[in-house]
């Protein structure tokens, strides 16, 4: 769910009374919290883990050993702000492991909340199962909420618990916009790996949110909001040129019978190998592959814009506002000291969310 | 100078002092606030705690005050503690002393020797919370 306006507000203020709440199996046990570690987001698919450190004087997490079945239980860490009746949840996951420290704490690690799910192989290599052509989102939707696959919630109402369905009907949107058609057959590849080359194979970004729901943004998905140095403690920046690409070529039309491609697809930058060389990537996967050559056609255009120069990294960490920044979101800085104009930036990752000190740590490249 | 800073329950009493004499004291630090700085020089402060917690880190305190706080801390007490006795004399808080473990130790420099731990001198960093 996004942010109100208020919630968003108070992240912005100069001054601000965040509090953090620890939820394990749906009880609020924040006041046992010695200190929650970074939480991580990134766009491989999965949120990061983190680890909550709890004190245990009066053996109130002592039940974690004498009913392991606690093990797997939900573990929340919620943002939010005296006065307003609002909660925004930074990690949604699992409890995995409890460490009984020495000193009397007891260490929870906690993981991803689809993690498990994530690593479920579909299809083995005598029984594949295959996929016939469709669209981007309806193959996701497919893989994620069939009941032989993914398992999950299959409402299509913003109150689905496991897809940010918004998130999934904008997506929809643009995969429709660019005539994208999937299709794919898995003989024992992870729901992780087959999400992984629908992104790719859709120059998109999938990822757990921090409310446990998946979310997806295509790459060109219009998203700006101001981001000034005002909400900056530091900035940094790199360029590289290894994942330029000025030739780009995608087969599409694999016949999984006769194992022949219906043909392959192009798109170069001229400009590009001339400033750079000729550097060419081909997208050929036997998993996951273009179903039409529009389709094939339509990622190459949109791959090429993305990698024909070199790609610039930027790197921020920012005050409790950038919690309102977002994977696949935009952001627009300016620093003279290290060139940057008014250019954006979108955010491809959530290196770390800092709740002890209210500090968010972002990257991205600019576009 | 006098003592500034003090412990107290009932009738005991354990003071402070920012010389380096008995019970000598850095600044108390607060704890659960952060304060960043940004690019373009903004100020962020953001206070995570409700109550009132600050750090104080002891140096030099005898083994008979040392044993008192060990005292208030094992049994969890609730005790006052007047942050600022030369500006607000009366001033006080409720407090406990938090922490998993006594947060006081023998001061290493001192090469105590059995016979002499009636002597030697304890240092350390007290959490206090507003109880």
């Amino acid at each position: 769910m996004a942010a109100s306006a208020s919630f968003k507000a108070l992240a912005d203020a100069t001054y601000a009374k965040p509090r953090v709440r620890f939820k394990f199996d749906d009880v609020n046990y924040s006041d046992y919290v010695l200190k929650i570690g970074q939480i991580s987001r990134d766009t491989e698919v999965t949120a990061g883990n983190v680890n909550i450190d709890v004190v245990n004087t009066d053996q109130t997490f002592n039940i974690l050993s004498s009913t392991p079945t606690k093990l797997g239980n939900y573990a929340q860490v919620e943002l939010y702000f005296p006065g307003l009746s609002e909660y925004e949840s930074l990690f949604k996951g699992t409890l995995e492991k409890a460490i009984f420290n020495t000193d009397g704490t007891v260490t929870l690690q906690c993981r991803d909340r689809m993690a498990t799910m994530l690593e479920k192989p579909i299809g083995y290599g005598t029984a594949p199962v295959t996929f016939a052509a469709t669209g981007p989102a309806s193959l996701v939707w497919d893989i994620l909420t069939n009941t032989n696959y993914g398992e999950l919630n299959s409402g299509t109402t913003t109150g689905n618990p496991d897809i940010d369905y918004t998130s999934w009907t904008n997506w929809r949107t643009s995969m429709n916009s660019q005539s994208f058609k999937l299709a794919a057959r898995s003989a024992g590849a992870s729901i992780r790996e087959l999400l992984q080359l629908i992104a790719d194979l859709t120059n998109s970004l999938i990822w757990v949110n921090g409310d446990g729901k998946f979310d997806f943004q295509w790459s060109f998905y219009s998203n700006d909001r101001l981001f000034t140095r005002s909400n900056c403690l530091a900035i940094s920046r790199d360029i590289e040129e290894e994942s330029l690409a000025n030739t780009v070529g995608a087969g599409y039309g694999y016949d999984t019978d006769t194992g022949f491609w219906a043909g392959l697809t192009s798109s170069s930058s001229v400009s590009s190998q001339d400033d750079y060389g000729k550097k060419a990537v081909y997208f050929e996967n036997k998993t996951v592959w273009h179903a039409t050559s529009t389709s094939a056609s339509n990622f190459c255009t949109g791959y090429l814009a993305l990698h024909d120069a070199p790609i610039e990294h930027i790197y921020l960490t920012s005050t409790l506002y950038g919690y309102t920044a977002y994977i696949g979101g935009d952001v627009r800085v300016t620093d003279s000291l290290l060139d940057i104009s008014t250019a954006s930036l979108r955010i491809e990752e959530i290196d770390g969310i800092d709740v002890n000190k209210g500090l968010i740590y972002l990257s991205g490249r600019l576009i | 100078m006098a003592d500034v800073m003090k412990l107290k329950k009932g009738a005991t009493e354990v003071n402070f002092s920012p010389l380096a004499r008995e019970g000598a004291y850095l600044e108390p630090e607060d704890q659960g606030r952060v304060t960043h700085l940004t690019l373009d020089k903004t100020v962020y402060q953001y206070d995570f705690a409700d109550k009132y917690l600050k750090s104080v880190t002891i140096n030099n305190m005898s083994q008979n005050n040392a044993g008192t706080i060990k005292n208030w801390f094992k049994a969890g007490s609730t005790i006052k503690y007047f942050p600022d006795m030369i500006n607000a004399a009366s001033t006080s808080i409720t407090v406990k002393i938090m922490g998993e473990r006594f947060p006081l130790q023998i001061m290493p420099e001192g090469g105590w020797r059995e016979s002499e731990w009636a002597t030697c001198k304890y240092t350390g960093t007290l959490i206090l919370r507003e109880a």
